[in-house]
């Protein structure tokens, strides 16, 4: 970490994660999908060419930022965790208990990533949501979502 | 049929009961998400998009452009009540709106940018009439060559010219690309890095990808850093909105010139309303007489940079539908909006459906009057809004991009893909890795591939076919020559391909 905060860890970091998805797709197209040629392309030619020239940019990104200084971002951990958890909380429970209870929990996790809203107006909030929600997608639009499914 | 033939079939369909309401529904929507900080256009697009599988096609593009113009109306009041740009084209709107307001001349701020705002969007809708027929006829005469050698182009210049990095830009053009293989190939029928999910043998949707892209990852990235700030909001009256004569004499000129510098911007590919309105700023400070109350809340300053960005509305509507190409990420979603209908916008677009072609077109003059009234009596309520702390409005946010997402097909699996790609998208931001080009490249990533294969199955694999066809020959050109350039500024000085006023 030291080193990546003495040079342009950022794009070292860009550039080293171009090279790998590159790569990765370019060797998993050869090996996976039928290459064919230039003149009757197989379905492997395409994704093939366009990872390994990911790959290449992401050499030429990495490189130069060996050569000079310049840091890491600032990570926020918080928002970072608690966002994505609540969205992945809401698609596991959305099917199985409803969309008003995968509200609920979204927003008590998302509420989490600056912690500025009480528990109170974090359940009004939630409650607002679901009352819009159900109003503008079931009512309104008459999109089939269900609000409370009872798994019993 | 002729030109006025086309303009009344445009307004019967624009005039039409449902369409007049969702173009109400677009516009006031736009006003909202523009006024308010975090939120974007083109995440409230991409949420819309569900929305739009229900309705018309005429509707729904008529809501998503309403969208996307009403946002640049709504941008700039942030700008000039809190220094903090509701949209990032209304970034330069800071520089003299904030001090305009500082003084007490808020009210006449906001009117006039509304006023500037409505120029700018009436030159753009008319270059936009003019100019769109006569490149549709030009393009109706390209093949396969020319339409890879366009988007290539146009894949280019939208990820060298407008991000920071030139060499980032093209990186997540090509990672676009990557992730528009995922799903089966049109020509084979084989599943491609499909890693054993069915759900992904379709593909990887549009929506969950726009919305993690900039709805999850925009909200992480914002949650700590949006500060409210105090507005006082009795000074905005209706009365305190009336210009004084001489500031509406020195505001026709910078309209004027900003409208034309935003037409220009909007039609190139890459480019758009945040390039416009820095260079119509820095064009009204070295012509004006007095360059030094730049920056202390001169007007032309404020109207120039105004009309750009709403001219450039109209005008980046051009290559998206006689070419089918979109120059801007809003315009890529729009596109996506169309092709969900079965509609492929290209050059006979505008002949063979009149009624959508020119019914979005005059459902512009329509939002643009609506965005008139929504702005200058009902200022007050926007004021208001922007009262509203981020920490109420951010889960508000996440749970319709959950429930949008999920609404599509009913899946879970949905959900988890605008997760991942929230994940990817805050990562990129922090790595600063533009996400834009990325979505570019999803979106024209497949048509390009279509439209290699096929140039080169004619050709019988020789490659010189993009070039011993000019048009083809002239867009590779210039490909290669911008290529060059950003090549050029990344080796000399990595951080230096900001714009700088």
């Amino acid at each position: 970490m030291n080193f990546l905060q003495r040079k342009d860890g950022r794009d070292i970091i860009a550039g080293l994660l171009m090279i790998a998805i590159g790569s990765f797709s370019a060797i998993y197209a050869t090996n996976h999908y039928p290459i064919g040629t230039v003149a009757r392309m197989g379905p492997g030619m395409f994704p093939m060419a366009a990872g390994w020239l990911l790959a290449i940019i992401g050499v030429l990104i990495a490189l130069p930022a060996f050569f000079r200084s310049g840091g890491l971002p600032h990570f926020e951990a918080r928002p970072f965790f608690f966002v994505l958890l609540a969205a992945i909380v809401f698609g596991l429970t959305v099917e199985r208990l409803g969309v008003v209870p995968a509200i609920f929990l979204l927003t008590g996790l998302s509420v989490l990533g600056d912690n500025k809203l009480g528990i109170l107006g974090t359940l009004v909030l939630a409650s607002c949501i679901s009352a819009g929600a159900v109003l503008i997608f079931l009512v309104g639009l008459g999109i089939p979502i269900y609000p409370f499914v009872w798994p019993f | 049929m002729d030109f006025f033939d086309y303009i009344v079939i445009g307004l019967q369909a624009a005039l039409s009961l449902s369409t007049l309401w969702y173009c109400f529904v677009g516009v006031l929507l736009g006003t909202l998400v523009g006024v308010l900080p975090g939120i974007g256009a083109l995440a409230t697009i991409a949420l819309l998009l569900p929305v739009t599988f229900h309705l018309s096609p005429t509707d729904a593009v008529v809501m998503l452009a309403g969208v996307y113009y009403g946002s640049t109306y709504g941008g700039s009041t942030a700008s000039i009540l809190l220094n903090l740009p509701g949209t990032p084209s209304s970034a330069v709107a800071c520089l003299d709106g904030y001090p305009m307001a500082q003084s007490g001349r808020a009210g006449v701020a906001l009117f006039m940018t509304t006023i500037a705002s409505f120029v700018g969007g009436s030159i753009g809708i008319i270059v936009l009439m003019l100019f769109a027929p006569a490149i549709a006829e030009v393009a109706l005469k390209f093949g396969a060559a020319e339409y890879f050698a366009m988007m290539l182009l146009g894949l280019v210049a939208a990820s060298t010219i407008s991000t920071g990095a030139p060499l980032k830009g093209i990186a997540m053009v090509v990672l676009g690309v990557l992730a528009g293989i995922i799903g089966t190939d049109v020509n084979s029928g084989m599943a491609r890095f499909s890693f054993g999910f069915s759900e992904l043998t379709d593909g990887v949707g549009l929506v969950a990808i726009a919305m993690g892209l900039f709805g999850i990852a925009e909200v992480i990235y914002s949650v700590n850093r949006i500060k409210r700030g105090h507005i006082d909001r009795k000074s905005i009256t209706l009365r305190s909105m009336l210009p004084t004569r001489d500031e509406m004499r020195r505001s026709w000129f910078p309209m004027g010139r900003g409208s034309v510098i935003g037409c220009f911007f909007g039609a190139l590919p890459g480019t758009g309303g945040t390039i416009a309105t820095f260079m119509s700023y820095a064009l009204e400070k070295r012509i004006a007489k007095d360059p030094s109350r730049f920056g202390k809340g001169a007007i032309e300053g404020l109207m120039g940079p105004e009309a750009s960005n709403n001219a450039c509305d109209g005008t980046a509507f051009i290559p998206t539908l006689t070419l089918g190409i979109p120059g801007t990420v809003s315009m890529a979603l729009m596109l996506g909006a169309l092709m969900i209908h079965g509609i492929t916008p290209g050059p006979q677009f505008m002949t063979e459906k009149p009624e959508i072609f020119w019914g979005l077109i005059m459902s512009f003059w329509i939002g643009n009057l609506m965005l008139l009234v929504i702005n200058i009596p009902m200022i007050g309520i926007w004021v208001r809004l922007l009262a509203v702390p981020y920490h109420m409005l951010y889960p508000t946010v996440m749970a319709l991009v959950c429930i949008g997402v999920f609404s599509i097909n009913n899946s879970s699996f949905d959900v988890f893909i605008v997760a991942l790609f929230g994940f990817i998208g805050y990562i990129l931001r922090l790595l600063e890795c533009s996400p834009a080009p990325l979505l570019l490249g999803y979106v024209l990533g497949p048509l390009m591939e279509e439209n290699v294969r096929r140039a080169l199955l004619i050709s019988r694999g020789d490659f010189m076919v993009f070039l011993e066809r000019p048009i083809s020959a002239v867009f590779i050109t210039l490909t290669l020559l911008l290529l060059v350039w950003a090549l050029w500024v990344t080796m000399r000085r990595p951080r230096a391909a900001t714009v700088s006023i």
